[in-house]
């Protein structure tokens, strides 16, 4: 930090000291003709430009080495925090932009606090340049340069709301199109591609009147800017010039006077520019404080009541479960362990124990196929080659082109429901939990592989003598006709337990649920 | 879908060349000609006025080198404040109406970008392509658009300011131009060692900052299932080891950019030491005064910020450029429209010897299928049999290999670009549009009224829980808004399928994605909008498929049974075995 502000300090300085050196240059060897005095000008700028570039390079180095160090440690915290399970509710999105530009923002400190360093020192160079030519005409030229400093940031509020709001139609705008074409089959289906394509007109235009209104604003800035910096020029041109005329000062002095009182106005305005991002740098800095300080156990989730479901299983059992959709989903939570959940209670031989619940989205990960069966293994990997078939997407697997090797794209939301469905099953069955839940784990594949999937699940998990425990929520059929027992949640809460073809024949209400 | 993937050929879509995006953008300035042409020119003006300062101060110099009198020094601080005025007006006018020009062209290119990525057709799009289709359409569009918000003003300003100084050099003294001009060589010598091995740093670096995005994403968006697994410190590695990887690459970048820089500086100080030893040769010489001198030490002075905005916009410019001709690559690739018929055909679909391959494989073979008006037709069959890439075919989303197909008589493809279409595909694809719930069903009939929209949605048996959302059909759904459930989102998709009122409806699995109680109110849905047109429902619950007039079982890209339920049981054959399966 302090090596970073130094730099930036003798950079600003060396770029303050440019005009006068120029001024120099002209006085002492253009204007007087002396050759040793041309050569001792050059040398001259050839160390202050040394000096200047050899400053700013390590200023880059070290503000922006830190910088990106900063940005790296906040992310890993990030990282350890979120998975450590002790954030809850947040937006995935919200997530990704705090991990993501606001660990960069925050990480910026090292930055906007050299540039502040920097900048006061050339304005102080500036100042001092300025005063020793001559005090008055010094004074008078400081207090210009700040007050058309002050006037031209008073523009900036209004085009920072003009700049928000184009950004913020620019996204939606980005957001339509991104949706439409995500949505694209659908729209083909329906034959509302130029429905669509108006659609987004409409959005666009809206976009580009903002960006016409923030390029307006900044065009004023940019105008007043040029209008500020000549009314600075002007007055200094006709102040330092009649002094100079007197006789007062030098030609060089003259020179000097005019470009630094052009120059000042670079830092006053940096120190501004800095300022302001280092309000967005706190900003953000709180963003990732509330982050790192949620905890997970204030996120207690709601009860309403209901018994929860009490189920105990036998070690080796493959047990069916019918249930209404919403007490299912109150089971699974509990099941899975979300802070507060209490829906269900599951006992193997009267113990409670671990257990694996598989989600019943079908997330992937990158990496090969191969790598997401192995996504809970610890150990070595045994052969996946009989969970794969169990979960029926042996035949989809190999006809992939390097077949297990192959690399999953995009979350394997390239694959269809199907296929992601059954290799998030093999991916269970392959961790091969003693006590496996499952949710509705056939909702997107076909009655074919429906069958090959219910088979699998009994050859591999409960083959004669096996204490593998699996439990299923569905209302499959061919799924339910495979388990050793159904338990069926009735509406009042009432439990009815019973093979599937005793129940089908007695039950009308599972018979209705199950059938339709 | 997997089904519906094509070769290697179908996965990215074309680039187009720079004259392609040349002429694009020509297009759209050609129509604001006259506008294009003032703004340029009061541009230029701008800079003009901006060369009159340098000029005045030179006059300053000489006036007190040769004891002139006061009021020439006054009258030439008179001319620098005039010149900053008048430059000020140009320069707000002209920096206004760049940025007018630049965002109309900006729009003009992202709305046909979009309207042809929404053309492209989805039925032959392999998923890669799809994605290829997304990024160019999202991220490159904002990529050059913002490009174009932030550098295009200034960066006109720039070029003109120092084309113009440049000019204003020459005016002043020849020689002492040509010395300012000794620093091109060492800007266009260090750019292009620099601008190949940027571009390839910054590219890397591009990629490690979408790798580390992409962990968090991927993380976040399984985070359940990672828990599932106890895979936390795995994925927690994972992160930290792309953001390290990240970082790493961030740090050469800075190094690399932080060690050219120094180029910029080199050529600053030879062009103003050449200036300085030159200028003070003509002075000698006696050809030019020491005030020219100053004058042209100041022009040189001046170029810099403007020749640094213009030198470190080259990577942008170079990633703009990228950005566009992935855009207009879409541009081209997208079919040209076709006028479809304007008579609403009559409801017979009929297909005649169609076979369908994907790259060098064939998965339909030689189909014949007859949908008499009105008659309500199941396809079933294992996965891979072909039944969507029929139910593609048949809806006209893509054009058969060989074979024709028809509705009313009429082929089928020539209503691909029909608003309303007269052949709906309802695909397995519950997406539902971000924004109210009321436009996204407006998407299939913009401008179907509000009672309209609410009679669609109470067919489909979607008024109970649309009336219990927080603003109704106004509620915001999708990303970002109320999400809905795979059931709803089913309802919705007929919903809309009702409001486009097809003649032909074809249901691809499109209430697969449920339970079974729900399947049974999806299928009630189905019927309502199945009633009173011809239907084919590529059926994925048996049930459904056994109240259809007729059954066609598929196996292989053949037809390999056809007949009413009872007919296909008292058959025996694959139907009656599925059947069997289903019920025990």
């Amino acid at each position: 930090m302090i090596g970073a502000a130094l730099c930036l300090v003798g950079h600003q300085t060396c770029e303050a000291t440019v005009p006068l050196a120029i001024g120099v240059a002209i006085d002492f060897s253009v204007a007087s003709g002396e050759p040793t005095a041309l050569v001792l000008t050059l040398a001259g700028l050839i160390a202050l430009f040394g000096l200047l570039t050899t400053c700013y390079r390590w200023f880059a180095r070290f503000a922006g080495g830190a910088e990106i160090a900063e940005a790296h440690q906040l992310r890993t915290e990030l990282a350890h925090h979120v998975l450590g399970g002790r954030v809850v509710r947040r937006r995935q999105g919200e997530l990704l932009s705090i991990a993501s530009s606001d660990a960069d923002l925050a990480a910026g400190a090292v930055v906007w606090v050299s540039g502040l360093c920097g900048s006061t020192a050339a304005l102080a160079v500036s100042s001092a340049i300025l005063l020793s030519i001559d005090l008055r005409l010094g004074a008078g030229l400081i207090v210009t340069a700040a007050v058309v400093t002050f006037a031209l940031n008073a523009l900036s509020p209004w085009l920072a709301r003009r700049v928000e709001a184009q950004q913020e139609s620019l996204a939606a705008a980005s957001a339509l199109a991104t949706d439409l074409v995500t949505g694209l089959r659908v729209l083909h289906g329906l034959g509302a591609q130029r429905n669509a394509a108006a659609r987004y007109q409409l959005v666009s235009r809206e976009a580009e009147q903002a960006g016409v209104r923030a390029g307006a604003a900044k065009a004023v800035q940019l105008g007043a800017t040029v209008l500020g910096s000549g009314i600075v020029l002007a007055v200094s041109a006709a102040a330092a010039g009649l002094l100079a005329l007197d006789g007062a000062i030098g030609v060089g002095s003259f020179v000097a006077a005019v470009g630094a009182a052009q120059f000042i106005a670079e830092p006053l305005a940096g120190i501004g520019m800095h300022l302001q991002i280092g309000a967005s740098a706190r900003a953000s800095a709180g963003r990732i404080e509330a982050v790192l300080a949620e905890k997970a156990d204030e996120q207690a989730a709601r009860t309403d009541g209901d018994a929860p479901l009490t189920l105990d299983l036998r070690a080796g059992e493959l047990v069916g479960v019918v249930a209404r959709p919403a007490v299912v989903e109150r089971a699974v939570a509990a099941l899975r362990g979300d802070p507060g959940a209490d829906g269900a209670v599951l006992s193997v031989d009267g113990r409670t124990g671990p257990v694996h619940v598989e989600p019943h989205r079908p997330d992937l990960f990158s990496g090969t196929i191969a790598d997401n069966l192995a996504l809970g293994r610890t150990g070595g990997p045994p052969d996946p080659r009989a969970a794969v078939e169990a979960a029926g997407a042996a035949e989809f697997v190999d006809a992939q082109p390097h077949g297990l090797d192959e690399p999953v794209r995009d979350r394997g939301l390239s694959l269809s429901g199907g296929q992601r469905q059954r290799l998030a099953l093999a991916r269970a069955l392959h961790t091969d939990p003693p006590v496996l839940v499952l949710v509705e784990p056939t909702t997107a594949v076909d009655s074919v592989t429906e069958e090959i999937v219910a088979d699998g699940i009994r050859l591999l998990r409960h083959s004669d003598g096996s204490t593998r425990t699996t439990l299923v929520f569905t209302t499959s059929p061919v799924l339910l006709s495979r388990t050793d027992r159904v338990v069926v949640v009735g509406d009042d809460g009432t439990l009815v337990s019973g093979g599937h073809h005793d129940l089908l024949g007695h039950d009308a209400g599972y018979r209705a649920a199950v059938l339709g | 879908m997997s089904e519906l993937a094509g070769g290697a050929d179908r996965t990215r879509l074309p680039l187009a060349s720079a004259g392609d995006v040349r002429r694009a953008i020509g297009t759209h300035l050609r129509e604001r000609r006259g506008r294009t042409v003032a703004t340029v020119l009061l541009a230029a003006l701008a800079a003009l006025a901006g060369l009159v300062a340098p000029w005045a101060l030179g006059r300053i110099v000489d006036t007190v080198l040769t004891g002139g009198q006061p009021g020439e020094v006054v009258s030439a601080a008179v001319l620098v404040g005039g010149a900053a005025l008048l430059g000020a007006l140009l320069t707000t006018v002209s920096a206004g109406m760049v940025v007018r020009v630049g965002q109309f062209v900006l729009a003009r290119l992202r709305e046909r970008t979009v309207s042809a990525a929404l053309a492209m057709p989805a039925g032959e799009l392999e998923e890669s392509g799809r994605g290829d289709l997304l990024s160019r359409a999202g991220d490159d569009v904002a990529v050059v658009g913002d490009i174009v918000t932030r550098l295009l003003a200034p960066l006109v300003g720039a070029v003109l300011t120092v084309a113009l100084t440049i000019a204003g050099l020459f005016a002043l003294d020849p020689w002492l131009a040509v010395a300012g001009l000794t620093a091109v060589p060492v800007y266009v010598l260090s750019l292009r060692s620099y601008l190949p091995r940027a571009a390839e740093r910054y590219a890397g670096e591009r990629a490690a900052f979408a790798d580390r995005a992409e962990a968090l994403v991927s993380t976040l968006d399984g985070l359940r299932t990672v828990r599932a697994y106890g895979a936390e410190a795995a994925h927690t590695e994972r992160i930290v080891a792309s953001s390290a990887r990240a970082r790493d690459i961030s740090r050469g970048v800075l190094w690399f950019s932080s060690a050219w820089g120094k180029w910029m500086n080199i050529a600053e100080l030879v062009g103003l030491g050449m200036i300085v030893a030159v200028g003070f040769a003509v002075v000698s010489a006696g050809t030019a005064t020491v005030g020219e001198v100053t004058a042209a030490a100041l022009y040189f002075h001046r170029m810099f910020n403007p020749i640094g905005m213009i030198m470190f916009s080259f990577d942008q410019l170079q990633s703009a450029a990228a950005s566009l001709s992935r855009i207009v690559g879409v541009v081209a690739a997208a079919p040209a429209p076709t006028e479809a018929p304007a008579e609403r055909p009559a409801g017979e679909l009929v297909g005649r010897g169609v076979s369908h391959s994907y790259a060098t494989t064939e998965v339909l073979h030689d189909v014949a299928v007859a949908l008499a008006a009105g008659e309500r037709v199941a396809l079933v069959g294992p996965s891979g049999a072909g039944k969507s890439t029929l139910a593609v075919l048949l809806a006209g989303l893509a054009a058969p290999s060989r074979g024709e197909i028809t509705v009313g008589g009429t082929p089928v493809e020539r209503f691909r670009s029909a608003s309303p279409k007269p052949v709906v595909l309802v695909s397995q694809e519950a997406h539902v549009f971000a924004g109210p719930l009321a436009d996204d069903l407006r998407m299939a009939r913009p401008d179907a009224t509000d009672a309209e929209v609410e009679k669609a949605l109470a067919t489909v048996g979607a008024d109970g829980w649309v009336a219990a959302l927080p603003q109704g059909m106004r509620t915001v759904v999708g990303e970002l808004g109320h999400s809905l459930t795979p059931e709803q989102a089913a309802q919705v998709a007929l919903a809309r399928a009702l409001l486009a009122d097809p003649v032909v409806v074809v249901l691809d699995e499109a209430t697969a994605e449920s339970g079974s109680r729900s399947a049974t109110r999806l299928e009630d849905a189905a019927d309502a909008v199945l009633d009173g047109r011809t239907g084919l429902v590529v059926a994925h619950r048996l049930r459904q498929a056994s109240h259809a007039d007729r059954i066609l079982v598929m196996d292989g890209g053949r037809i390999v049974e056809a007949g009413s339920h009872d007919e296909l049981l008292a058959a025996g054959g694959h139907y009656a075995e599925l059947w069997a399966a289903w019920q025990a």
